[in-house]
């Protein structure tokens, strides 16, 4: 039992943070916060894809968009109840997530890369020619927030239901690292090759890791649409998709720990620079961005580690 | 009849933007296997100084040519020295280069974004609105400018690659980078080459396609997209393929738009469809030759 | 007699105008050690690549305890027990070295994905289990005390006991070593050739392609000679050193002086 406790005891330090800083903030840093929390859910996703299993996949900002107008498109312009509405589109993630990875599975690299990005461009255009299915350039805006489960998602409680969903995230990710098939996303990303001399159908790993981390970014968009109540294309595009990047680079690929940093830099960093640079602040991350990849590798996370060595404070962060 | 001659022209003029743009990215790619996505951007900085150029300072078009060439060319070049070069010379991973060129094409579109503003700006066509008839072919007088200025192009890097013994050079590097080396040949300014005249023919594409639709921050990606897509139809390997590539895909874009029975706007996702078809189908494009490097 | 391990019969494999493997056919029995031999170009690497799924044969047959298994990818192979180990080390770099052998164990790892994600009392047991017995067998081939290290440190003599170590993993029922011995001091290379014995004693079979007949034919139970394409000897080392076709293959002429 104790045991137990000793290895909840993290966790339960990590979420009681997080919730009083819900509790603390208000207003207009209560919706940075919040953002920042949608944010890291969905990195902490594509940190997994890219940074551990080496899959550059541009779709992932679309899944997280599939997400977002699943639930609002079902649960709230169709009235479905809140439960079968979520069910269905993690269906729906799940199975276009395998029609995206099946056929682009022997892509490597950047041809896979393009490939996504092709399938990217493609829902942007249909969520822009979905007329009023999907509320089209404009989006879907103003609609009151549902209620889940008798909760309605909406102010102070919602963002409970973030946090929630933002540790059940990194939970997940995090046990799939410890797993054997974690293990079977490295070797392949390593060298696939070797990884099949031992056995790892890497087809098979390549798509799972896959369909199990885009669907992980549709569960973020799931969340995401209920931040402002308005979902429209734009959001879901190429920008956001240069953001995921920065922060899983400059905060440190691979590394839950590293992308969570990165979120938080680029969170502040964007709050900071907005009254001085404002619209020129892109700009900077990307220098930012360049720096880290000549410089710093292995990402600020690196950094880290460097300092605490430094200090002999011990274990690194995962 | 008429009809089929302006179409002619019209796939001459769409495709030989998207002939130079994959030409832009096939001298880099050849001799070091990284795909540089941001020639679309370097376009769009083409398209810029040819506007501060030509439409600012009115400068005559033979002085601002050259300029944007020059100019566009330089900044790719400065982009392989500061970055592409280090990742190399320290064996980074192989997608770190094109990572990197990534980050660059962002801050070249906010660059730009931020000097030029982001609405579109008028790029004076050379000779003007007019247009001319060929024998039974007609046209704006920038459909032949481009198509002309295309086919040069494409001679001279044919003669290039086929001619020159930097042209060879550059297929020998892509073959085997170490054979390469041994034989004498410099790597380090073989690769500063590719980067120049890759910035140098994606500038110019740049310049050719903004009178037709104005220079604006956002033109680069259709152009990176369309080239590079034109590049895979063409196959990954050969000056021909990407002249052929081109074409073929400005003609199936003209041809949708044309006749098939769906609106305009969905027609935006054909070079997208086209590009994933030729990806998962033929990786290695239509007229598949030698390796490639990935 | 039961029936052997593994078979090959008559296999062919032809690159174009050039046959890398002429009708090659031989066996393998459960803890015999096979060597196979032959000049450079001799289709000793076709022959393994053949076997370990990397290579499509033209014709012939491989079977695996009875059961045909050409044709079938690589990962396909493996999953059936049948490991090959790489010349050139291949680490994988971003895998702690105990992670590197665990990897090993892939194929028998038996909890589902959905157990993965919640991570159930089962699959943690099995995780467990795998790693202590990475543990052992890092001790096995002498790796005990540079477990906590990183593989990129690993010198080249002990990259190559970790693929071993990572082969043993996989319990397999044959291991296929490439070259084993090349780029190993002679203190690594005596280490190595006790292991294999060991490899073999425990029941596993080992087929060894190499060059170096110092190592091999002490080790060898038996040898294949490849020439060409083709098997020209089959039995007792000691008595392929002796046969003139095989003297013939490696020196080319057939008027030495022996």
């Amino acid at each position: 039992m104790r045991r137990a406790l000793r290895a909840a005891a993290p966790w339960l330090v990590a979420a009681a943070a997080l919730v009083a800083l819900a509790l603390v903030l208000r207003g207009y840093h209560a919706d940075i916060y919040r953002k920042m929390l949608v944010t890291a859910t969905l990195a902490l996703s594509f940190n997994y894809l890219f940074g551990v299993a080496k899959q550059l996949a541009f779709s992932h900002v679309s899944f997280f968009g599939l997400g977002a107008y699943g639930v609002t498109i079902l649960g709230v312009m169709q009235h479905w109840p809140m439960a079968p509405a979520i069910l269905a589109t993690l269906v729906v993630a799940v199975v276009l997530s395998l029609a995206v990875a099946i056929p682009t599975t022997r892509l490597e690299g950047f041809y896979l890369g393009l490939a996504t990005f092709a399938v990217a461009q493609l829902f942007t255009i249909a969520l822009r020619q979905g007329g009023d299915f999907t509320g089209g350039p404009d989006g879907l805006h103003g609609y009151a927030a549902p209620t889940l489960f008798g909760i309605e998602l909406s102010g102070r409680r919602y963002t409970i239901v973030i946090i929630a969903v933002l540790i059940a995230t990194f939970a997940v990710l995090r046990n799939l690292e410890l797993s054997y098939f974690g293990r079977a996303c490295r070797a392949v990303g390593d060298n696939s090759r070797a990884a099949a001399a031992m056995g790892i159908d890497v087809a098979r790993t390549r798509i799972l890791v896959f369909v199990v981390t885009s669907t992980l970014a549709a569960v973020a968009g799931m969340v995401y649409a209920f931040l402002d109540n308005y979902v429209n294309p734009n959001v879901f595009d190429f920008d956001l998709m240069f953001l995921i990047f920065f922060m899983t680079i400059v905060g440190g690929s691979g590394r839950q720990s590293g992308v969570l940093l990165g979120v938080v830099v680029l969170t502040l960093l964007s709050e900071s620079l907005s009254e001085v640079v404002g619209s020129h602040s892109v700009l900077i991350y990307g220098v930012i961005v360049v720096i880290a990849i000549l410089f710093w590798p292995s990402g600020l996370i690196g950094l880290v580690d460097v300092v605490r060595a430094r200090l002999g404070w011990g274990a690194r962060a995962p | 009849m008429r009809d089929f001659c302006e179409l002619i022209v019209s796939v001459g003029e769409g495709g030989g933007i998207y002939a130079l743009a994959a030409l832009a990215y096939l001298l880099v790619l050849r001799p070091t296997g990284i795909v540089n996505f941001a020639i679309g951007e370097l376009a769009t900085l083409g398209a810029f100084v040819g506007v501060a150029a030509l439409a600012w300072a009115k400068l005559p078009y033979m002085v601002g040519l050259p300029l944007v060439v020059f100019t566009v060319g330089l900044i790719s070049l400065l982009t392989e020295r500061l970055t592409v070069h280090r990742l190399i010379a320290r064996n980074a991973p192989v997608l770190s280069p094109v990572l990197v060129l990534l980050a660059m094409l962002t801050i070249y579109r906010q660059a730009g974004a931020s000097i030029f503003g982001t609405a579109n700006l008028f790029s004076p066509p050379p000779f003007g609105f007019s247009r001319i008839a060929i024998g039974p072919f007609a046209g704006a007088s920038q459909s032949f400018l481009i198509i002309a200025v295309t086919a040069v192009v494409f001679a001279a890097a044919w003669l290039f690659f086929e001619r020159t013994i930097w042209g060879k050079a550059f297929e020998a590097i892509a073959i085997d980078r170490f054979a390469a080396a041994l034989m004498g040949i410099n790597l380090s300014v073989a690769i500063m080459l590719s980067f120049a005249a890759g910035g140098a023919v994606a500038g110019l594409a740049g310049l050719l396609q903004s009178p037709l639709t104005s220079a604006s921050y956002l033109m680069g990606f259709p152009i990176a997209i369309k080239g590079f897509t034109a590049l895979m139809i063409g196959g990954v390997g050969r000056v021909e393929g990407a002249l052929v590539g081109a074409l073929l895909l400005s003609l199936t874009e003209k041809l949708v738009l044309r006749y098939a029975p769906i609106p305009a706007s969905y027609a935006l996702a054909v070079p997208f469809l086209l590009l994933i078809l030729f990806l998962i189908l033929k990786p290695r494009g239509l007229l598949a030759a030698g390796e490639v490097r990935e | 007699m039961s029936a052997p391990l593994l078979e090959l019969r008559g296999l062919y494999k032809s690159f174009g105008g050039l046959t890398a493997a002429a009708g090659v056919d031989f066996t393998l029995a459960p803890g015999e050690i096979l060597g196979m031999i032959g000049p450079n170009g001799a289709g000793k690497t076709t022959v393994f690549n053949l076997i370990a799924g990397t290579l499509a044969a033209t014709a012939g047959m491989i079977f695996l305890n009875g059961e045909p298994i050409l044709g079938l990818p690589p990962h396909a192979v493996a999953a059936r027990g049948v490991i090959r180990t790489f010349q050139h080390n291949m680490p994988f770099d971003s895998l702690s070295l105990v992670d590197n052998v665990l990897i090993g164990a892939h194929t028998q790892m038996k909890a589902s994905l959905p157990a993965l994600l919640w991570r159930s009392p089962r699959a943690k047991a099995e995780e467990r289990e795998q790693r202590e017995r990475a543990l052992t067998t890092l001790e096995f081939v002498g790796l005990g005390a540079a477990r906590d290290g990183d593989v990129a440190t690993l010198s080249f003599g002990q990259g190559r006991l970790l693929e071993t170590a990572r082969a043993l993993m996989s319990a397999p029922r044959i291991i296929l070593f490439d070259e084993p011995a090349a780029g190993l001091t002679p203190p690594e290379i005596a280490r190595l050739a006790q292991i294999i014995r060991k490899i073999g004693d425990s029941g596993i079979a080992v087929l060894v392609v190499e060059h170096n007949m110092d190592f091999l034919l002490p080790l060898a139970q038996r040898v294949i000679v490849l020439n060409f394409g083709r098997k020209i000897f089959d039995g007792d080392p000691r008595e392929a050193q002796r046969h003139p076709g095989v003297i013939d293959a490696y020196l080319g002429t057939r008027n030495v002086r022996v």
